[in-house]
Order: structure tokens, then sequence, then C-alpha cells
């Protein structure tokens, strides 16, 4: 399962951290490194970075170095906010559902679809 | 500080990945391997360039073939992503250095996705004891 949540969740924790500055390639790396279980094979972090500005989610630009060539400089456009804002409210909602069903929080459990009390006041 | 990138390890790295990578439109490829050579290059520069260093480099950025399959992931309309379901669940071997094309029909799936799709509509006996139950 964790692969699949992995992958899903992955490209958002980029576009977070671009939110706070832009990153070049190898410090995205290292701080979603830092983040126990996110980035397995860190070399698959380019291929998402390619993706995520041909979505127009991000743009590049390069800049120098004073440690040795040029960086690609990462920076979130308009587009990627907007996603990211929208995907911080989806996860939300996702994360408490989950939880609840999962019993990880107190409260009452969650009247489920097969309950015909439900079924009665969402089919009238 | 740039680090030389002629350690043994890193050439024949490079090596494989420009051969993985061949079958990418040419200027997506030249960018990958630059943008695999910058990281190798500030990696070493953070924790130093022994070999037990650059092996750890390598080691954690995954293999060439790894990363070249990730070019497809996430394809909207496509699910490239089920080469990397198996080789994480450790089930069939992924099948690596296949050219491009898009889902058909008889392709594997993930468990999951298959018994979703064959599991029976749950609506008609949804529906059915709403109306028993409001009649």
């Amino acid at each position: 399962v964790l692969p699949q949540l992995r992958r899903g969740a992955l490209e958002y924790c980029v576009l977070a951290l671009l939110r706070r500055r832009p990153h070049y390639g190898f410090d995205i790396v290292r701080e979603l490194s830092e983040a126990d279980g996110l980035l397995t094979s860190e070399g698959t972090i380019y291929p998402l970075l390619s993706r995520l500005r041909k979505e127009g989610l991000v743009t590049t630009t390069w800049q120098e170095s004073d440690a040795g060539p040029p960086r690609r400089y990462y920076a979130l456009t308009q587009d990627g906010r907007t996603a990211l804002d929208r995907f911080v409210e989806d996860w939300r909602r996702f994360r408490d559902s989950v939880d609840r069903v999962l019993g990880l929080v107190g409260g009452q459990p969650e009247r489920g679809a097969d309950d015909p009390a439900a079924l009665h006041e969402r089919g009238h | 500080m740039a680090v030389s990138l002629d350690h043994p390890a890193v050439a024949e790295y490079l090596r494989r990945l420009d051969q993985a990578a061949a079958r990418l439109p040419a200027g997506r490829r030249g960018e990958l391997i630059e943008e695999i050579r910058g990281h190798v290059s500030e990696a070493l520069a953070a924790i130093g360039d022994d070999e037990a260093a650059v092996r750890g480099v390598l080691d954690r950025l995954g293999s060439p073939e790894e990363i070249v399959a990730a070019e497809d992931v996430g394809a909207r309309g496509a699910d490239p992503t089920e080469l990397h379901d198996h080789e994480e669940v450790g089930g069939a071997p992924p099948m690596y250095g296949h050219p491009r094309r898009g889902p058909t029909p008889g392709r594997r799936r993930h468990p999951l996705s298959s018994r979703r799709r064959s599991a029976p509509p749950r609506a008609p006996g949804g529906r059915w004891n709403v109306s028993r139950c409001s009649g």
C-alpha cells in the first residue's frame, strides 16, 4: 500500500517545499530525505519534476552557484499553488475519513453507506 | 566545490543511464542526464567522494533503469505506475526497457484494481432496500 500512497502524495510534498522558496534538485532531495519514507529512489524525483513542469505547476530557471556549475532552480507557479491548495483540502478530508474508519480518533463511528437510515435520508 | 565525476562507478552509472534513456526524446534525455550528473556532483561535494560515499550516493539514486521508468509515471490517461507496483510489492520482475506504449486491455493490473473493477455493482441492492424501508 505504501508505494501507492507515497507516489500520490510525493508530488504535493514537492510543491509544498517550493511554496516556501525555490529549490534546486538536490536541495529538494535533501529535504525530502529528512522525512522518513517519502523518497525511496532519489533519482526518480527528476522525472517527477519534469512532469510538474510540463503540467505548468512549476517553472525552472538557471542560477549561478558559487559552489560549482549553475543550478536549475524550481519554483511554484500560480497553477501549482492552486493544485497544492486543493490537495491540502482533499488530503485533510481523506486523512480524517481513514482515521475514523481505522478507529484512530475518538467520537462516533461513521454511519456507512449500508446503514438503512443513512440511505433513507439520502434517497429522499 | 565541483566534484569530479570520473570515479569508475559514477562513469559506469552514467553510461547505463544514457543507455536506458535512449528511448526518451533527445532533449529530455540530455536534460535528465545533466540533472543526475548535477545531483551526483552536489551529493559528493556535500558528503565527500571516498569509495563509500560514491556507493551510497549511487545506491540512494536508484537504478538508472528505475529512473528512466519513472519518466512514464503519472502520464495522464495511462497507468504505467504498475511497473513499479509489481517491483515494490515483490511480484513479477519489472519490465524495464520497453518502448513507450499505451495501456492495452490485456495488461497486468494491480490485484486491487482488478478486484474493484470486477466487483458487482452495489447500487441496485441498496436502492431496493431503500424502497422496502420507505414502503
